[in-house]
């Protein structure tokens, strides 16, 4: 089967590859705002790595853990949750960025 | 060990009011020598005497601009982020760690998310 002239099992790797890619760059901003915060003593950065991390790499982990050990319907609940939890934290940092 | 200095030397920089002062002043952006007379309010041959042992332990790096009308400007920053002392075997050591390219993303990272 092909969509767009591009068999289904290209399609498929690159949107693995696109995953991996974005898990990189999450943790990579994870990484410089975890060292922003140990340089310059700056909790909001440290929520806002934590919040990065949350929505790119855990939301991730709990995507596949739940496919693989709960249940597929679980899927979605899992990374909404993940997707909240990092959100929030991003907020929690705009708030500390504001008071800092 | 911080550039060609013996630990006493370094420590007797640090002790120095107008070394520190030249180093705070050059740790936001190279500045020339006049520049830091005028902003440490100390005279220029103070400064070129302070930033020459600076120089000499590795705390400053000078870098030479070169001017179209043949004057070249010299200009001073910092190197230093951190300063290591430690006492092994009743002697001591200084080590040196200066700013590397992540840290000065991170910091750059840290002011746009902080000036937002």
């Amino acid at each position: 089967m092909q969509v767009a002239g591009i068999p289904t099992d290209v399609w498929w790797l690159f949107g693995r590859g696109l995953m991996a890619l974005s898990l990189v760059v999450g943790l990579g901003i994870f990484g410089l705002a975890f060292y922003g915060y140990r340089r310059n003593d700056s909790r909001s950065m440290l929520f806002l790595g934590s919040g990065i991390v949350t929505l790119t790499v855990l939301s991730w982990a709990g995507t596949v853990f739940s496919a693989r050990y709960v249940a597929p319907a679980v899927i979605p609940t899992v990374s909404s949750l993940f997707d909240l939890a990092g959100m929030a934290m991003i907020l929690y940092a705009i708030v500390l960025a504001r008071r800092e | 060990m911080a550039g060609d200095c013996d630990p006493a030397d370094v420590f007797a920089l640090l002790d120095d009011e107008y070394a520190r002062s030249l180093l705070a002043a050059t740790s936001h952006e190279p500045m020339t020598a006049p520049q830091l007379s005028d902003q440490c309010e100390m005279s220029l041959s103070t400064v070129y005497r302070r930033l020459d042992q600076l120089e000499t332990c590795g705390l400053v790096v000078a870098e030479t601009i070169p001017d179209p009308d043949g004057d070249h400007t010299k200009t001073y920053e910092a190197h230093l982020d951190e300063l290591l002392v430690s006492l092994e075997d009743g002697e001591f050591a200084v080590s040196l760690s200066t700013a590397s390219t992540t840290a000065e993303f991170a910091d750059a990272f840290t002011d746009l998310w902080e000036g937002l």
